[in-house]
Parts: C-alpha cells; sequence; structure tokens
C-alpha cells in the first residue's frame, strides 16, 4: 500500500467540482493522479461512466495506464471504469465517432508534421513565384536576389504556420478570415503582406488537405470543439460518458484544447487539472499560453491545491531552482517579466521519513564553469560525461542543448573522443520514429531493387540492431552480412526453386556456423513474406510488414502516420511506384524534418545506465538523470532584456513580421488580449525571454544529484561567424547563488 | 388467390419453400414467362438461381429472376420509345446508354471538378472518391425512395442541427445532381438513379406499360422483402393486386443494409395485402446459450428489455473471448484455434465463417499465411472497393499497355516485373525483377526475345519461366505488329482465353484470376459503350479506361468477389463486411467475429454530404438529425448484426478483439463494451458465488 504525504492526500481526498493543482517537478503528480482515479472508479463512478484521463504525452500514457490497474488490482476491482488518452487521441475519438458531423469521413488520415510541412512548402513556394514583384521590390540594396528570396523563404513558412495554427485555434476559416480583412491604407507594413501571404498559403493548405481526407493536428482539435459546441446532444452524452475528468500537465494545454475539455466537462461537471505553471515551454511550438492554467487556478469556481512536496533533486540543485523563480519574479530587469515568467511556487524538500526522499547532500552538487569558447565548452564537456559514464556506470547522466545543431556537435565532439561512446540521441524530437521509417524503408528497399546484395545487406544490418528475430550477435551479424552478400541468385534463396536448396543460392564464405545459417534463414524468410505482400496497396504493404518487424504501440503508430502518408503521397502521384515512395520514406528515416507532433517526442524513452543521453532541453522535459549538463546557458538562447538579439526578429523585414502579421489576424478576429504589449514585436519578445526561463527552469530540475551550466564567452554562429555571448542575467543571479555555498 | 406473406427466422427454410413454390407453379403449367422473382441483390439472385436450377433439372424455363434495378432497366429498355421524350430525354429517338457505377462516377467526377476549383465544398476533408460517391448516393436514395432528385439539398439542409456553412455544402450537392441529371438527360445516360426513377415516375405510371406489366406478370415472388427499397415495395404494393399468386418472405430481424435505402418496416406493412400470414419456427437446432447471449447483448445495447434468458451466455462465450494486445495477436490466434478446430475436432472447413467489418491486405495476408502453413483451405469474400487494387486488373492493364505502343501512358519497369509475376505461373518478384530488367525496353514498352538473356540469367530464371514469357511476348508482338484495334474489353478477353488459362500461367491454377478478369472485362465493356457519349473519342477509349481504373474510382458496393452462398466450397472463409454473410443464407457451426472493438461495428450512418435516413420518405420533414437518433439507430443496426449472427451460428462463436488496431489507435466500440460486460458480468457473479 502506499504512502501518500499530506499535500498528496488532499488531492486523493477530492469529491467533486473544478479543482487545479499545481505541482512542482517530482512531486509525483502522476501516482496521485491514478490514485485518485483508482479511488474514483471504486466510489464515486455513476453506471456507464468512465474516468477519463488526459495527458498530452504519449509516453505518459501507458505510464497512467499501469498505475491505475495495479491501484485497481490492489482493491480487488475489476479492470475497467476508465480510459487514459492524450489530448489528440481524444479528439480524434470524438471526431471519428462521428466524422460526419466534423465534415469527414471514417478513415480520415492525421496528418504530421512533416506531411503538413510538404504542403505548406508547396502553398509558400506557389505565392513566392506568383508575387515576385512584391517580394523583390521590397529588397534593400545589400541584399542579394537569392539570400533575399531565402529570407522570405523561410520567414514565409514560419508565419504561414504559426497564422494557420492561430487561425485554427480561433475556429477560423481562411473564407471567414477573409470576408473580414480590410484593404490596407498606404503602403502596407511587412505584417500586413505577410498576413495576406499567409492567409493564402491557408487557403491552399486546407484545399490540399481537404482533396486527399486529411486533417492535421490543430484541425482534429478544432473540429472536436466545433462538432460539441454546434452538437449539445453528442456533448451531453459525452458527458455522460467521461463524469470525471483528470488532466496531466494542464500548463501545456492550448486554449483550444481547454475549451475541448471545458465543453466536455461542463459547467457543473468534475474536473481535476494538475500542471506546474513554472514547467510551460511549449509556446514556441504550439498556441500553449502559460497564463491560461495560471488564470484557471485563480478562477473563483476552482479550488486549488498544490503539491510542493518533491524528493527528486539535491537540495543545492532545489535551491537552485528556486533562487530562479525568485529572481525572475522579484529581481528581472524588465518589470513585465515578473509577473509573466513564474509563479512564485517553492519546491520543498521532503521531510524526515519521506518513503521517497531527496538525495543527500553530500551526494549532490553544482558546477558553473565558464569557456572562452564553445570548441573548448563542448569537447570538455564531452569529456567530463564520458569519464563520469564510465566511473559511475549505475547511473544516468545526459547533456542538454538549447538547439538541435548544438545537440549534434556535441555527438560529434563525444565520438571524436570516443568512437565507440554509448549514446542516445533525442535530438530532432523523435529519435525512434527516425528508426521505425529507417527499418522500413530498408526492408521496402529489397522490394524495390530485389537484386542489389546492399540494399539486402542493409535491411539485415538494420534488422539485427532492432533486434528482429534472431540474427545473431554483433560479431556474427558481419559474417552474416557477408554471407547475405554473396548470394549471386537471390531468386534460388528467397524462392528456390522446387528440389533445390535455398542455401545452394550463396557464394562459400568461410567460418559460417550454423547459427549463421539460421539467421541468414530468418532474413530470407522475412524477405518470402515481403515479396508476397508486395501487390498490397503501400501503406497496407507497410503495415503488414510493421506486424512482423515491430512490437510496441508507439512503433505502430509511427508506423500506421508512415504508412498513410505514403498513401496520400501515391494518391497524389499516380504515376508513382513503390520506388518513389521509398525515396520519400528515406527522407524521413534521414531525420532533417520532425515527422510526428510534439506530443510524441521521447516516447517511451527511458535513460539508460551509463549511457549518455543527448537532448535537447524541451525534449528533456518529463524525464529526470541522476548527472545533467546544461551547455550553452548564454544571453542569445536566453536573453535577459528586450535589447538581445531575438530569433523571428529581422530589421530588414521591420521586426518579427510573423507576430506583427499574427497581431494583424488577432485584431480581425477580434481576440481579447489581456496584459499584452500593444507592440506585436515587443510581446513577442517579452514571451520568449519569460519561456526561455522557464526552459532553463526545466532543465535544471531534470538532475537528481549533480548539475552542470556551462557557457562560452565567444560561439561559431551560422556561416562560420565568430560572435561574442554574454553571461545572461538569470545565470549571474544563480552563480551568486552558488558561490555563495560553494 | 394465395397470397402469402411467409416469415421466418434464418435457417427456418424460407429458401427452400420459395424455391419449392416455384416448382409447384411451374410444375401446374404456369409459364415461366408470366412469374416475376425479384430478389434484393445478385447474390442472392445467384443463390437462387443455382438453387432452381438444381430443383428444375431443365425440365422447365427458369423465370426471371430480377432485382429491381434490373428490372426497371429491362423495361426501359423495352419502353424507352414511349417514354423518353415525356420523361425529358432531349435525344429521345437516340437509344439509351445506361451508366455502370464506375462511368457515372467518371461523368460526375468531370462535372464536380471545375466546381472544385471555384471552392465547391470548402471546409470538407473528404477524399475524392468519397465525395463523388456521396453525391451519387444522393440521386440514387432520392430514386429508391420515389421523389425528386432536386429535393435532396433541401432535404439535408433541414435536417442539419450544425452551422451554416455545411448547408451551403448540401446546397453545392444539389447544384452537382441537377447538373448531372442534366447532362444524363441531354445525351441519354441512365445511371441507376435515373434508371429508377423513369421507371417508377414515369414507366409505372403510364397506361400502356402497366397494362402489358399486369398482363404478363401473374405471379409475384419476392425473396427477402425486408431488404427492398421504398420503390420497389410500391411496385410490389401495387401489382400484388393483378397476380393470381403472390408469396412474399420476409427474415424476421433481418434489413441489414438500411444504409444502402432498404425500408424493412415499410416491407413489413405488405404484409397486410397477403390473405395467408404464416410463421416459420427457428431452426430445430437453435442453440439456447448463443440465443441467450445475442439477448445479454441486445440488453445492454438498450435493444432487447431485461429479463430472464433462455440459456447462459456465458457458456457461450466460455473460452471464447480472443482479446489481445495487438491485432496481428489476435489473428495469430484466430488462426490457430480455427487450425485447431479442423485439425483437433474435425470441424469441417466450410463449418466456419470469420467475418469482419473490413477485410484490410493486413488481415487478409496474415490469414492465408497462416492458413497456408497450417493447411486449412482458405478464401476470402469481400466487398471490393477499387480496381486498381486488384494484383490480377493491374497485370491485364499492364499487358494492354505493353499492347498499344501508342497510349500515352506509363509503364516503368517494376509494372513489368509485377504483371509478369501474375501472369506467368509460379514466376517470383525477384525473377520477374530480373527478366524485366534484362529484357524490357521502357523506351519502346518493349519485350525483347529471351534468347538475348545470357545463360547465367536464364538458369536463374528457369526455362519454364522463360518459355513461358516467350509465349507472352510473341502474343504481345503479333498483336502489336497487326495494329489491332479491338475494343478494349475483347482486348482483355483474348488475353485471358489465349494466355492466362493456358497452362503454365496464371490463371490455370488459380480460380482466383476468373472473378477478377470478369469484373474487369465487365467494367471495361461499360466503359467503352458510355464513352463516346462522354467525349471520349474510339482510339482513346483503351488510354482512357486505363487512367479512369488508376484514378482509383470506387467499385459499387453491391459487388463482391463471389458469392459465398452459391459455391460449396470446402474452406473456411472471411467474409466483410458483415452484412454480406448475413445475406448470404449460410448457417454454420462456428463464427468468428474479428476486431469487435473497431468503429466498423457500429459505423456512423450521418456522412458528410449524405445519409440514408434524412434521405429517407419516413423523414419526417423538418425534423433535425440529433445525437440520440444517431445513437439509438447504430445501436438498432448493431444489434440487427449481432442478433442475425447469432441466429446463424449453432455451436459457438468467439468473440475476437485486440486493444489497439493495426494503426496503434485504441480500440473502442459499444459492441466490445458490451460482449466485456456480459463476460465481467458472469465473472463478477461467479466470483460472488465461489466466495
Amino acid at each position: 500500500m502506499i504512502t501518500l504525504r499530506t499535500d498528496q492526500q488532499g488531492v486523493v481526498d477530492y469529491t467533486g467540482g473544478y479543482m487545479a493543482v499545481s505541482a512542482v517537478p517530482g512531486s509525483g503528480k502522476t501516482t496521485t493522479l491514478a490514485l485518485l482515479a483508482a479511488r474514483l472508479i471504486a466510489e464515486a463512478l455513476p453506471e456507464d461512466g468512465y474516468v477519463l484521463v488526459v495527458t498530452y504525452q504519449n509516453a505518459a500514457v501507458e505510464n497512467f495506464r499501469a498505475k491505475i490497474a495495479r491501484f485497481l488490482a490492489e482493491d480487488d476491482l475489476p479492470q475497467t471504469g476508465y480510459e487514459v488518452r492524450t489530448l489528440h487521441s481524444l479528439a480524434y475519438q470524438i471526431v471519428q465517432q462521428n466524422p460526419g458531423l466534423a465534415g469527414t469521413t471514417p478513415g480520415f488520415n492525421v496528418l504530421d508534421e512533416r506531411q503538413a510541412t510538404h504542403h505548406l512548402e508547396n502553398g509558400v513556394n506557389a505565392w513566392l513565384n506568383e508575387h515576385r514583384d512584391t517580394w523583390e521590390s521590397l529588397r534593400p540594396d545589400d541584399w542579394s536576389v537569392e539570400g533575399w528570396r531565402r529570407r522570405w523563404n523561410y520567414t514565409s513558412l514560419e508565419t504561414a504556420k504559426l497564422i494557420i495554427q492561430t487561425a485554427k485555434n480561433h475556429r477560423a476559416s481562411p473564407a471567414g478570415i477573409s470576408s473580414r480583412l480590410l484593404p490596407t491604407s498606404g503602403s502596407p507594413h511587412f505584417g500586413d503582406i505577410f498576413l495576406q501571404m499567409a492567409l493564402e498559403v491557408y487557403r491552399f493548405y486546407q484545399q490540399q488537405m481537404a482533396t486527399l481526407g486529411e486533417l492535421d493536428f490543430d484541425d482534429l482539435i478544432r473540429l472536436a470543439v466545433d462538432v460539441l459546441v454546434e452538437h449539445s446532444d453528442y456533448r451531453d452524452r459525452l458527458r455522460r460518458r467521461w463524469p470525471y475528468i483528470l488532466e496531466d500537465e494542464a500548463q501545456d494545454s492550448v486554449p483550444l484544447q481547454q475549451e475541448l475539455l471545458s465543453l466536455l466537462a461542463g459547467p457543473t461537471g468534475n474536473w481535476v487539472r494538475v500542471g506546474d505553471p513554472n514547467q510551460a515551454i511549449m509556446g514556441t511550438f504550439t498556441a500553449a499560453d502559460p497564463r491560461q492554467f495560471r488564470d484557471f487556478i485563480n478562477r473563483p469556481d476552482v479550488e486549488h491545491r498544490s503539491l510542493p512536496v518533491s524528493g527528486r533533486s539535491g537540495r543545492p540543485i532545489i535551491r537552485l531552482a528556486n533562487r530562479l523563480v525568485d529572481w525572475a519574479v522579484q529581481e528581472h530587469p524588465v518589470p513585465e517579466i515578473r509577473e509573466r515568467a513564474f509563479l512564485p511556487l517553492h519546491i520543498v524538500p521532503t521531510p524526515p521519513g519521506d518513503p521517497q526522499p531527496n538525495p543527500p547532500d553530500e551526494e549532490s552538487g553544482v558546477d558553473m564553469p565558464i569557456y572562452r569558447h564553445v570548441d573548448i565548452e563542448l569537447p570538455t564537456i564531452a569529456q567530463r560525461a564520458i569519464r563520469r559514464a564510465a566511473s559511475h556506470p549505475q547511473q544516468t547522466l545526459a547533456i542538454l542543448a538549447r538547439d538541435n545543431r548544438t545537440g549534434q556537435r556535441i555527438i560529434d565532439c563525444l565520438r571524436d573522443i570516443d568512437e565507440d561512446v554509448a549514446y542516445d540521441d533525442l535530438l530532432r524530437g523523435n529519435v525512434r520514429s527516425r528508426d521505425v521509417a529507417q527499418l522500413l524503408h530498408a526492408v521496402l528497399e529489397v522490394l524495390v531493387s530485389p537484386l542489389a546484395a546492399s540494399a539486402r545487406v542493409a535491411a539485415y544490418s538494420s534488422l539485427a540492431e532492432e533486434g528482429y528475430g534472431n540474427l545473431g550477435t554483433e560479431e556474427d551479424q558481419a559474417r552474416v552480412a557477408i554471407l547475405l552478400r554473396s548470394c549471386p541468385a537471390p531468386e534460388q534463396a528467397i524462392f528456390p526453386a522446387a528440389g533445390t536448396d535455398w542455401r545452394d543460392a550463396f557464394a562459400p564464405v568461410p567460418g559460417i556456423t550454423a547459427a549463421d545459417w539460421q539467421a541468414a534463414h530468418t532474413m530470407v524468410t522475412l524477405l518470402q513474406r515481403a515479396f508476397l505482400a508486395r501487390t498490397l496497396p503501400v501503406d497496407e504493404l507497410v503495415m503488414t510488414l510493421s506486424q512482423e518487424i515491430f512490437a510496441t504501440p508507439g512503433d505502430l503508430a509511427t508506423a500506421q502516420k508512415l504508412a498513410g502518408y505514403l498513401r496520400a503521397l501515391a494518391e497524389n502521384n499516380p504515376a508513382w511506384r513503390l520506388g518513389e515512395l521509398n525515396q520519400e520514406l528515406g527522407l524521413i528515416a534521414r531525420g532533417r524534418t520532425r515527422f510526428l507532433g510534439p506530443e510524441e517526442s521521447s516516447q517511451g524513452f527511458t535513460p539508460r545506465p551509463g549511457v549518455i543521453t543527448v537532448s535537447t532541453m524541451h525534449s528533456a522535459k518529463g524525464l529526470e538523470w541522476d548527472t545533467v549538463y546544461l551547455v550553452g546557458i548564454d544571453d542569445f538562447w536566453f536573453p535577459g532584456d528586450l535589447d538581445a538579439q531575438f530569433i523571428g526578429t529581422y530589421p530588414e523585414l521591420g521586426g518579427s513580421p510573423m507576430n506583427e502579421a499574427k497581431a494583424r489576424l488577432e485584431a480581425i478576429l477580434d481576440v481579447q488580449k489581456r496584459d499584452s504589449d500593444p507592440d506585436p514585436t515587443r510581446e513577442a519578445k517579452l514571451a520568449t525571454i519569460a519561456e526561455s526561463l522557464r526552459l532553463f527552469y526545466v532543465a535544471i530540475t531534470r538532475a537528481r544529484h549533480n548539475l552542470v551550466i556551462s557557457w562560452s564567452q565567444t560561439v561559431t554562429a551560422r556561416g562560420n561567424r565568430e560572435a561574442s555571448r554574454s553571461l545572461t542575467p538569470a545565470l549571474r543571479a544563480l552563480r551568486a547563488l552558488w558561490k555563495s555555498h560553494d | 388467390m394465395p397470397r402469402l406473406f411467409l416469415e421466418g427466422p434464418p435457417g427456418s427454410g424460407k429458401h427452400a419453400r420459395l424455391a419449392e413454390h416455384i416448382q409447384q407453379l411451374l410444375q401446374a403449367g404456369t409459364d415461366a414467362y408470366s412469374l416475376l422473382v425479384l430478389v434484393p441483390d445478385r447474390s442472392i439472385r445467384d443463390r437462387l438461381q443455382h438453387t432452381l436450377s438444381a430443383a428444375l433439372r431443365g425440365q422447365h424455363r427458369m423465370p426471371d429472376l430480377h432485382t429491381y434495378y434490373s428490372l426497371a432497366q429491362g423495361m426501359i429498355t423495352r419502353f424507352w420509345p414511349i417514354i423518353a421524350g415525356p420523361a425529358g430525354f432531349t435525344e429521345s429517338s437516340l437509344p439509351p446508354t445506361f451508366l455502370t457505377y464506375e462511368t457515372a462516377q467518371h461523368l460526375m467526377s468531370r462535372i464536380v471538378t471545375p466546381l472544385l476549383e471555384q471552392g465547391y465544398f470548402e471546409g470538407l476533408s473528404i477524399r475524392r472518391q468519397r465525395l463523388l460517391s456521396q453525391l451519387l448516393d444522393n440521386l440514387n436514395k432520392a430514386a429508391i425512395n420515389g421523389y425528386a432528385h432536386t429535393e435532396i439539398g433541401h432535404r439535408l439542409g433541414a435536417a442539419w442541427a450544425g452551422d451554416e456553412t455545411r448547408r451551403q455544402a448540401y446546397l453545392q450537392a444539389q447544384i452537382c445532381a441537377d447538373r448531372f441529371r442534366r447532362h444524363c438527360l441531354e445525351r441519354n445516360l441512365l445511371d441507376i438513379s435515373l434508371t429508377i426513377a423513369l421507371f417508377h415516375r414515369h414507366l409505372v405510371e403510364d397506361a400502356i406499360f402497366w397494362q402489358y406489366f399486369t398482363g404478363r406478370y401473374r405471379h409475384l415472388v419476392v425473396a427477402h422483402l425486408e431488404e427492398s427499397v421504398p420503390v420497389a415495395q410500391d411496385l410490389i404494393r401495387r401489382l400484388i393486386p393483378f397476380t393470381e399468386s403472390t408469396l412474399l418472405t420476409y427474415e424476421t430481424g433481418g434489413g441489414y443494409r438500411v444504409f444502402m435505402g432498404i425500408d424493412p418496416t415499410g416491407a413489413k406493412q405488405l404484409a397486410d395485402l397477403c390473405a395467408d400470414q404464416e410463421s416459420l419456427p427457428a431452426p430445430p437446432d437453435t442453440n439456447p446459450n448463443i440465443v441467450a447471449l445475442d439477448l445479454a447483448l441486445g440488453q445492454r445495447l438498450g435493444q432487447v428489455p431485461k429479463g430472464p434468458l433462455p440459456g447462459d451466455p456465458q457458456a457461450a462465450l466460455d473460452q471464447h473471448i480472443i482479446q489481445k494486445r495487438y491485432r496481428s495477436e489476435m489473428i495469430e490466434a484466430v488462426a490457430q484455434e480455427i487450425g485447431r478446430l479442423v485439425r483437433d475436432e474435425g470441424v469441417s472447413p466450410d463449418e466456419i465463417a470469420v467475418v469482419a467489418p473490413y477485410a484490410d491486405g493486413v488481415l487478409r495476408f496474415v490469414l492465408r499465411e497462416s492458413f497456408q502453413r497450417a493447411g486449412v483451405p482458405f478464401r476470402v469474400i469481400r466487398r471490393f472497393e477499387s480496381l486498381r487494387e486488384d494484383p490480377v486488373v493491374r497485370a491485364c492493364l499492364t499487358a494492354a499497355v505493353l499492347a498499344h505502343p501508342a497510349w500515352p501512358t506509363p509503364c516503368p519497369p517494376p509494372d513489368v516485373a509485377e504483371a509478369l509475376t501474375l501472369i506467368v505461373a509460379g514466376l517470383d518478384f525477384v525473377r520477374a525483377t530480373r527478366l524485366a530488367g534484362a529484357l524490357y525496353a521502357p523506351e519502346e514498352r518493349h519485350l525483347q526475345p529471351a534468347e538475348t538473356l545470357s545463360a547465367a540469367d536464364r538458369e536463374k530464371i528457369g526455362a519454364d519461366a522463360l518459355d513461358c514469357y516467350e509465349v507472352l511476348r510473341e502474343w504481345l508482338e503479333t498483336f502489336r505488329s497487326a495494329e489491332n484495334t479491338i475494343p478494349i474489353d475483347l482486348f482483355f478477353q483474348q488475353f485471358y482465353a489465349e494466355i492466362l488459362e493456358r497452362s503454365g500461367f496464371g490463371a490455370a491454377d488459380d480460380a482466383g484470376y476468373a472473378p477478377s478478369v470478369t469484373r474487369l472485362i465487365e467494367s471495361a465493356r461499360r466503359f467503352r459503350e458510355v464513352a463516346p457519349s462522354l467525349g471520349e473519342q474510339d482510339a482513346d477509349i483503351g488510354a482512357a479506361y486505363w487512367q479512369m481504373v488508376y484514378s482509383g474510382v470506387v467499385a459499387a458496393q453491391y459487388l463482391l468477389d463471389e458469392a459465398y452462398g452459391t459455391t460449396g466450397s470446402e474452406a473456411v472463409t472471411l467474409v466483410a463486411p458483415v452484412y454480406t454473410y448475413l445475406l448470404a443464407g449460410r448457417r454454420v457451426r462456428y463464427q468468428f467475429w474479428l476486431d469487435v472493438g473497431a468503429i466498423g461495428w457500429w459505423e456512423p450512418p450521418y456522412q458528410p454530404l449524405t445519409n440514408p435516413y434524412v434521405l429517407s420518405r419516413n423523414w419526417p420533414a423538418g425534423d433535425r438529425w440529433t445525437d440520440d437518433f444517431d445513437f439509438h439507430i447504430r445501436n438498432e443496426t448493431l444489434y440487427r448484426l449481432v442478433h442475425g449472427l447469432c441466429a446463424r451460428c449453432r455451436n459457438a462463436l468467439y468473440l475476437c478483439s485486440s486493444d489497439l488496431e493495426t494503426g496503434g489507435n485504441l480500440q473502442d466500440s459499444p459492441l466490445l463494451r458490451a460482449a466485456l460486460s456480459v463476460a465481467n458480468h458472469q465473472r463478477i457473479r461467479d466470483d460472488h458465488a465461489a466466495h
């Protein structure tokens, strides 16, 4: 039986109504929420009702389900009465149960980021080609045509993404916005031009998806909300089905997602929202507004509770995290940030006798080195991590970077030091989805080029690495690969003629063991099945192979998305055959673009002892390690004031055109903005400063025992320019604290 | 005048009684010409034909077995001169051209494409083919309910409870329907809807016709009346008083294809016109535990009043819930259990039916493989969605492209390799790739003689395959050099007869080819007949047909790979969708219900642009479509399937599901919940008893 802390017991004793729980990192909120679910199922649930648990990350779903199942089993209750869903899977369910109401048909395809970007790129390119005069006439003299087009291309794409996301979050269609668009007088601002562009791309994008029966993630939420708003009887039925809603990570909810849950809960319903406003870091990727959950907490009809006690980190680390909050709330040089960045909530270490105590002080420490150049910082940190992994093989450790590019450089440094270093690459969000794409790509390539030995060997290596079947140890694999390569007649191996032996197809290779033959046979059998399935439509082919190769829901979900993507490509390009389609799959496998939506990032990832995780700070959310290295904590990524350099702000385009365009759109849509700066570029800068502080907070609180925070005075920026960096004020404040304890 | 309304559950002997009745009429000297036998669809027609042929043994002429559509089509052809003008056809002196479902889509596509570019249907996310089929469905629903197609938009709009945008879409759907109909009237094109409307609204109202019709058909026999559409019921109602005898058979609890516009309630009312009404009892081998399970599920779906059960539902479910985490595990478990039944318990494979809402490629492939390994004969009967999906069809199309070098259609080497694997028996894709790589010249779309192959390649590919390749190549060469311009359907016919059926080629030892090629020939023939009216030039028809198939046209819903009921196949049969099994008239010892957690068991009737209930003539004007009604209707339809299946199962049924569907999404359906609830309820009861 689990022992609860007092604050946790307070949450589990919930009886009904709206409740908000602000929970600090490591406060045991999943366990608390799962216990609450089990209690409600046992004591309060009406017949035919289900407790609905909503999360924002796939990884959390299984975790919740397992915990609830365990608590129910402990109480000898049947395994029923609850549903755990991500918000997207909830919206999917609402639309899928009644697709006609949402304007689509059963079997609609949900686009992922890559597919969506593909449509957007086409739209932006078409616009740039059609409006050459517009953008060329605005080119400053010191810009080349090529460079200027690139700048427009990139900015247009980012702006279109933001505008479409904003429009969808306000449930506004392209036609609906256009009908309210007023002509601008005088020479238009960049914001006006980019808004016009984005609206045209929006229309194009929706048309592309509509004819293919596709929806993107935002559509899914928008349609679910539309259906619930317009069809109150359906909404009422769902309310009866889910009389209790428990929401995790509520700080990541975007306004439309909050509206969806609010509609499902109803004004007199039962809705428990657990989150940490101080960990709201999704504003960069989604329309999440950190103020939203804070506003909810403050509503008079909401009971507010806190889970401030956490046993995760050592006290020195907790002190740093709390100091960051205090400094931002009381001393930040930009007064608006004091209000916006954090809720003044401290992490409280566990009291004596707690079942999950903080690491002892003597096993916990902080270091904050400064380097002259990033070329010194990254190899040094890499070296420290490798040493740490060697000396503490039972502990977990991670190097967290602010961006993928720096993360990639860290991996390069690790490999320069030790070619065989063990590391997990969580960069670009989802390493696993790339693995899945890569594996499928490798197997499909054999179907594309059945006679190519290289394709056969590559498929074998990918499958062996994946642990498929029994394809041999690493040492065996080299021999089996040679065997598979030495096969001048693959048809004889895969489809042996009557009366012959499949092994006759291979040229003699010295040292081949019986186990090697077995591995080759496993491979050949898989390929035979794959060839037999080859006549299926591409999506069914991919799913048939996937059922054979993959065994986790996450992998199957990824495979399904890939299958859907390939089917859409095939429908869009009737002349394409498996070869062309597989080339596209190869592009995903090489991972230049994130394939899945944000909710899937780091799905199912568990840090491995002695293996260095390399990740961005964003992807590290929800994870923890014994030792964490934070690199590149400087004033570029963590700007201290409004004069700093901001990503997405370009003087040559009049500031931040995407935010200018967004502000214009919000004005058209009559969006009421509270506590926002009237200058859109300034507002965007304030939001960036506040979110970067919360990201820093999230990064700090990933560490259990040891935390190392470093930065460099000089970096090599894009285009191999040397750029100097300054100490960001937040880090200065933490250094002062650290030194005072040192 | 004997007028009998014969009702009974599945297996009660209606089909046999109906056949007997026809036989008796004929033996009593009734002219087959005066006998009208109406059936709801082609599969039931084929089954009845099969039974009658066996019973009549050539001693009597076979009477006309008609679906309502085929009757309408035949009568229109006969009476065209007298109704074409009054019905509004512009070229009434020229003969009519009947469109198939495929060619109707082709025409609708031409009408809709420019409108889509104008922004029609903005806000809806529907694949092109689905959009076309929904627009055609609207026309068909108006026709089978007997009202003017001009009412579609208004009816849909009046029932819509959501925002204004959708009403706009309904008006746009109306415009599409109007334009389509106008185009048909201007060119004497008759799609299904116009055929039915013309028959029901014009021909049947024509005095000359009616005199002929009632004079001719003196005896009426209707099979599966519960599956009939409203206009068919109107015709039956009108005809009965003129007949010397009438037999209507009605399956209790039937009426599975409401989504296609049939009206079981209206059908039942026809009983009032029959002096005699007889109810047949359930067959003696009915299993009380399965009846109990049927009722228990019905109670949980809110369709059956709570009350005592005639048996133990748990006994019917005992050990028979196959629930796995992954779908592949479920499929594997099903294959193993069926293998066990056949091997260890000596169950005949044709006494086992596997039903699923949708037989996707993954399911078909994995089951086929598992059964092959276990040596269990297996076949699939499913609604096929598009010709393009069928590899045999693709192979024939590739052969057509190779035979017609002037067509502007692509033919990349992988297409040729795939075609070779299908055309040459036993040739695998790896050998076919080697063959195509060495001997196919894509630029000229030409196959080179096998003799140019290296000795090594010859050995790898094998002499038998090469011999067949040469036969094929020479055949194509002859065809090309003759600059033959036979119609495309005849090309397929010739290709099948002269190549595919020969020894060593695909169709020689695989019975699966014949239905595919038959379907292709039929589809191509109908296209060729209609193509000039669609503006295609003679010389381009073959290439245009290729284009149409590759655009993914959806095949008519009633077309199946083969009829389940007609042949006595000794195989385990996978049937999809479920109603296909229910209409096939087969009771078996064991049923496996697959994917019971899939939404396909609980399909939503409300489609973005169509709705069979709202477009039914019984829909009260001005009523809105509500969720309560939607929920009720879906549960009712689901229970109809459940009840129909239970009534066709003698020994035991297996409910099979996986937590996750193929794509990793959680499965959840009222059927799964009801089944688990029955099982859980029992478990809890057992637990209490144990304590």
